[in-house]
């Protein structure tokens, strides 16, 4: 059976994939800043994934996406990408060794040093903080690189790719909530729904 | 930089401020002139033309005025003068921008040096150095060509530099550069005019988007006599702090590499910086003038200085000084420090203690750690995420925190690994325990950034149907069981262990609410 969803729904329920279950102002927060997804009624597109069972609403101000959402996401993101899945194989490790860079980047733009010695990174550093968003910066770009290897693949994630470098602007315009920040499109919840597509498409489970 | 710097920062840069003040305090520092900020400005939106016009002239006249007052002629191989073309912004930008140093060498000059010295070595490292600055600054010729020259090259530096000369020799035939090689007057005005770019290179337009500088600043350009570390065993180059610049301790820290220069020193990946020591204890005069001159520039800045310096044939020359990046618990102590020695006083000190943000005060305030006792018991023990810590009833699943700490219970999320797909528990709990995973995972990331007390592979045993997990010790622990788990330590305990202050020892603590008292907006 083939599944069609729109760009907009595919954007919710790879948002809701990541986490489960989220209150509706943080699904707001995070989606409506996008901008694919300006001036989109998130809840009502919401409610209609869960009319057709692919989302749920829980009370009092909950979304969370169901089994079935779940699976036919990632039926929908296999057929999708049919022709581009072994592309995808290709890149998969070299996309792990980048992922384990930026989850590092992350860490240090939060803390600085690691186990008892480490502090909070408090931002009161700026060349600190740039050495830190120079190396976001570099991993922005070979990720770039490893999409732009074929021109379906680059086709094919260019939103995904737009947003986090949306999300890479800000932090280098100084609003620095961006780069790691939890209720917001920074560029680490949007690299997680990257990671998270990619798993869907090739199968596979999350690790971490 | 002090109150009284502000102007002579706005127009000579830090960099160029910090010299004067040095001149002025009586400190050795070798002949230098500055191109100021504005001159900068105007050659970089006016062109070329106010180059040859105005800025020019001015470097002419200070290389005569430096050629008067050191006895040395420009381009003279009898008694060469090199100098170095530093750029010196008004506000901290460091690494952004470029430098060049040995300015004014060609073969003869080279020869020159190497015969009044009776060192062909150093004259032939001096060259290489300038071959290369000169090369990446100017001619934006890569690093990485030059790497490839000395790596196929046979030994020996004079092989190296004919490698440079070649490779620049072709690259500058038939452009305005062409000359460059011999003529030193033309390398001095493409290296002050590389410097004053430098303001505009991508890194630097960067840096300043992100920190809101205004781009029509501008540089200013340092120009001046070069004091040689690398002309043999006693000679060096370092850089110290005034103080230990992580915990404020009145003690010199710092780093001395012999026969080197500066720009090898700071341009290394990270100093290996040692407390408690006179970085230069090797030549006793210069260690001795070092520490008269750190305690000068101290007291003239109130403020740890991070001081450059090259010993040329043991004589200490400095280079620079600048407000030392600090910790804030080196801060806090500087200032209650400054004020006992009476560098400051308290109505100073509190003031600037004003400056530090009411976040990093209230965490230095607010560190804490677990009082441990003969009645605590520490059940196991994982890496920590983030200083923070937490007690809490012992949950399984992230939909059970996110329902018990809805109806205000503090509970602790306990999982095998954590997940992004667990961010509702994680957003509700108080803290997070894990039997496996990394400290830079991804919910570990999300951890941090939502405040939780999270220690991470901790090796447990956890089994979910029985809601129950069994801690390396040996203990088992039921759902609703209470638990500390300390992020900073990465220690886990049975039931609640209580919190001692600790961030700062009791007397720094006492100073600062003290001084808060004073300033009472902030109390």
């Amino acid at each position: 059976m083939q599944i069609q969803f729109s760009e907009h729904e595919v954007a919710i329920l790879r948002m809701l994939s990541v986490g489960g279950i989220a209150e509706e102002a943080r699904m707001v927060g995070l989606l409506s800043g996008r901008r694919r997804l300006a001036g989109v009624d998130i809840p009502q597109v919401a409610g209609q994934l869960a009319e057709m069972g692919y989302t749920q609403r829980v009370p009092p101000q909950f979304w969370m996406i169901t089994d079935k959402g779940r699976n036919c996401l990632r039926q929908y993101l296999q057929q999708e990408r049919e022709g581009i899945r072994f592309l995808l194989w290709v890149l998969w490790e070299e996309f792990r060794e980048l992922d384990l860079e930026l989850k590092q980047v992350c860490s240090a733009w939060q803390i600085k040093g690691l186990g008892e010695d480490s502090v909070p990174n408090m931002h009161d550093d700026p060349d600190y903080d740039f050495a830190v968003i120079e190396r976001l910066g570099e991993i922005d770009s070979r990720l770039r690189i490893l999409f732009s290897r074929d021109r379906r693949l680059e086709r094919e994630f260019q939103l995904l790719l737009e947003e986090l470098r949306s999300a890479l602007d800000r932090v280098e315009a100084g609003e620095f909530d961006f780069f790691t920040g939890a209720t917001l499109s920074s560029y680490h919840t949007l690299w997680v729904e990257l990671h998270e597509d990619l798993l869907h498409t090739l199968g596979l489970q999350r690790e971490d | 930089m002090s109150s009284e710097g502000g102007n002579q920062v706005k127009v000579w840069g830090g960099k160029g401020a910090g010299l004067y003040t040095m001149l002025q305090l009586g400190l050795p520092v070798p002949h230098f002139f500055i191109i100021p900020t504005f001159a900068c400005h105007d050659y970089l939106n006016k062109g070329v033309s106010f180059f040859h016009e105005v800025v020019r002239p001015q470097v002419e006249r200070g290389i005569q005025d430096i050629e008067r007052r050191t006895g040395k002629g420009y381009g003279d191989p009898r008694a060469p003068l090199l100098v170095s073309v530093r750029s010196a912004a008004p506000v901290s930008m460091p690494g952004m921008m470029d430098t060049v140093l040995s300015v004014g060498i060609n073969d003869q000059v080279r020869e020159g040096l190497a015969a009044i010295t009776g060192c062909p070595a150093f004259a032939w490292d001096c060259h290489r150095l300038f071959l290369e600055m000169m090369g990446e600054t100017v001619l934006k010729i890569e690093k990485q060509e030059f790497e490839q020259i000395r790596g196929r090259s046979q030994p020996g530096w004079d092989k190296i530099v004919r490698g440079y000369q070649e490779l620049i020799a072709e690259r500058v035939r038939g452009t305005s550069f062409d000359g460059i090689l011999e003529d030193p007057y033309k390398q001095l005005f493409c290296c002050v005019k590389a410097v004053c770019q430098s303001w505009r290179n991508e890194r630097a337009l960067r840096y300043r988007r992100i920190y809101k500088i205004p781009e029509d600043l501008s540089t200013a350009v340092v120009i001046q006599a070069m004091a040689f570390g690398n002309r043999g065993q006693n000679s060096g180059a370092g850089v110290v702090f005034t103080r230990n610049p992580a915990s404020g301790e009145r003690e010199l820290v710092g780093e001395f590499l012999p026969a080197c220069q500066g720009a090898e020193l700071v341009g290394g990946a990270a100093i290996a910086m040692k407390p408690g020591w006179c970085p230069v204890e090797e030549l006793p005069e210069a260690c001795k003038e070092l520490r008269s001159a750190c305690a000068m520039l101290e007291g003239h800045f109130k403020q740890i200085q991070d001081v450059e310096f090259t010993i040329e044939e043991g004589r200490l020359y400095l280079l620079q000084t600048r407000d030392a990046k600090l910790t804030p618990l080196a801060n806090l102590r500087f200032l209650a420090d400054a004020v006992t020695e009476g560098l400051l006083s308290q109505r100073e000190a509190a003031h600037r203690l004003q400056q530090l943000s009411e976040a990093t005060l209230e965490h230095l305030l607010a560190g804490e750690m677990l009082e441990e006792g003969p009645e605590t018991q520490v059940i196991a023990q994982g890496q920590g995420v983030a200083p923070k810590v937490a007690t809490g009833k012992v949950v399984f699943s992230p939909k059970e925190a996110y329902d018990l700490a809805s109806g205000g219970e503090d509970v602790i999320l306990v999982r095998c690994t954590t997940s992004p797909n667990d961010i509702l528990g994680i957003e509700k709990a108080l803290g997070v325990l894990t039997s496996g995973g990394g400290i830079t995972s991804h919910a570990a990331i999300i951890c941090r950034e939502l405040s939780k007390a999270c220690v991470v592979g901790t090796a447990i045993d956890i089994d979910y149907q029985r809601e129950q997990f069994i801690a390396p010790a040996g203990v088992r622990v039921r759902k609703g069981d209470l638990i500390t788990v300390d992020g900073s330590t990465g220690k886990v305990f049975k039931g609640r262990v209580v919190a001692r202050q600790t961030g700062i020892d009791p007397r720094l603590r006492e100073w600062v609410l003290a001084c808060r008292k004073v300033d009472g907006h902030r109390t």
